[in-house]
């Protein structure tokens, strides 16, 4: 049976849900109890979309900061032959558009990959939390710097892997993502994206990307239940990636 | 949609029991021709050690539609314009 793990369990009040959210930056960036607690006063609405729902569109410009709190969320940008190109994956706890409360104009599009809820702050109201609270500040630096190294990993990925490693490598960064988010045992959990995404993330074929899964789940790294993928040794993964989770910055977080 | 299946066969026969929806057989023929492509790609050794590479497309009924093939040929090639006897210009 494969577990869906899309968050933390939505029926907590609706200021606890913001703890996914908390527990993101504190993976990275240290934060005092009062930051954490200015984060909780916020004010903020929730809001529900369904799969492949816009959050954002390329050359709008953002007035508001979500957060995912349940579901997967991905960006994406195309070529004028329609060619599409997943460029980011957002995982329950991430803060979705960080950078437009430094740019002003959204330079890619922002879609549901899953049924996601969103924690919606006003992007006035994060400027002024963030301004005068320096840890605060240098979270959300540190957040977008994290998500720029992610993207230079796939950069690498796409550019230079063969489509085995390729797709081991995203498949172990995902399972870590999700690892270290997750209050709760992960093995065994359902990977969010079907084989038509993992193509347009990968930069594969749809067929290739059915001819690895197989390569895959032969040599026992991946299982597969009906058409959906879950690890089934990460060890094996991790050897056929080539896999360090340096890129990741987990374990960046001194005293506070 | 009819569905395709795209069957590699590079010395070993790798059979595709799934099959790719595709809108039709323009689709298919431009899918195999990358596939191919992603999988010289991957692996160049595909052509050096086999001399061939070969896609063969069938649809639901089983039935070949089109083959994308792919082989390396070994030849004595020469620039135009040069005799047998002669060297390439920007041969040493």
């Amino acid at each position: 049976m494969l577990v869906r793990w899309m968050g933390d369990d939505p029926s907590m009040t609706k200021e606890d849900r913001l703890g996914i959210f908390i527990r993101k930056l504190l993976s990275h960036s240290p934060l005092s109890a009062d930051d954490q607690q200015a984060i909780r006063d916020l004010p903020f609405s929730i809001r529900r979309l369904e799969a492949n729902e816009h959050i954002l569109r390329e050359g709008e410009k953002a007035t508001v900061c979500p957060v995912l709190l349940q579901g997967y969320a991905y960006r994406q940008k195309t070529s004028a032959d329609g060619g599409r190109q997943i460029v980011a994956l957002k995982i329950p706890g991430d803060a979705l558009d960080f950078q437009s409360l430094y740019v002003e104009t959204a330079d890619h599009s922002l879609q549901a990959l899953t049924p996601v809820e969103l924690a919606v702050f006003s992007i006035k109201d994060f400027e002024k939390l963030v301004a005068p609270r320096p840890n605060l500040a240098r979270a959300v630096l540190v957040d977008i710097l994290i998500e720029a190294s992610i993207g230079r990993e796939w950069l690498l990925n796409i550019g230079r892997r063969n489509a085995l490693a390729r797709l081991a490598h995203l498949l172990c960064e995902i399972f870590y993502r999700v690892q270290q988010i997750a209050q709760e045992d992960v093995s065994g959990f359902e990977l969010p994206l079907t084989q038509e995404q993992l193509a347009d993330l990968l930069g594969l074929t749809p067929v290739h990307i059915n001819r690895t899964i197989k390569l895959l789940e032969d040599a026992g790294a991946v299982r597969r239940i009906s058409r959906r993928l879950t690890i089934g040794n990460l060890g094996i993964l991790r050897q056929m990636a080539d896999f360090s989770d340096l890129y990741l910055h987990r374990n960046t977080v001194s005293a506070v | 949609m009819p569905r395709y299946f795209f069957h590699v066969c590079d010395g070993a026969q790798d059979i595709d029991d799934q099959g790719h929806e595709l809108p039709d057989d323009d689709a298919a023929r431009h899918e195999a021709v990358r596939y191919g492509g992603g999988l010289i790609h991957d692996d160049p050794s595909l052509l050096l050690k086999d001399q061939e590479l070969r896609i063969n497309v069938t649809n639901n009924d089983g039935q070949l539609r089109f083959a994308v093939v792919m082989i390396s040929v070994d030849a004595d090639w020469r620039p135009a314009g040069t005799a047998r006897h002669q060297k390439p210009a920007s041969g040493a």
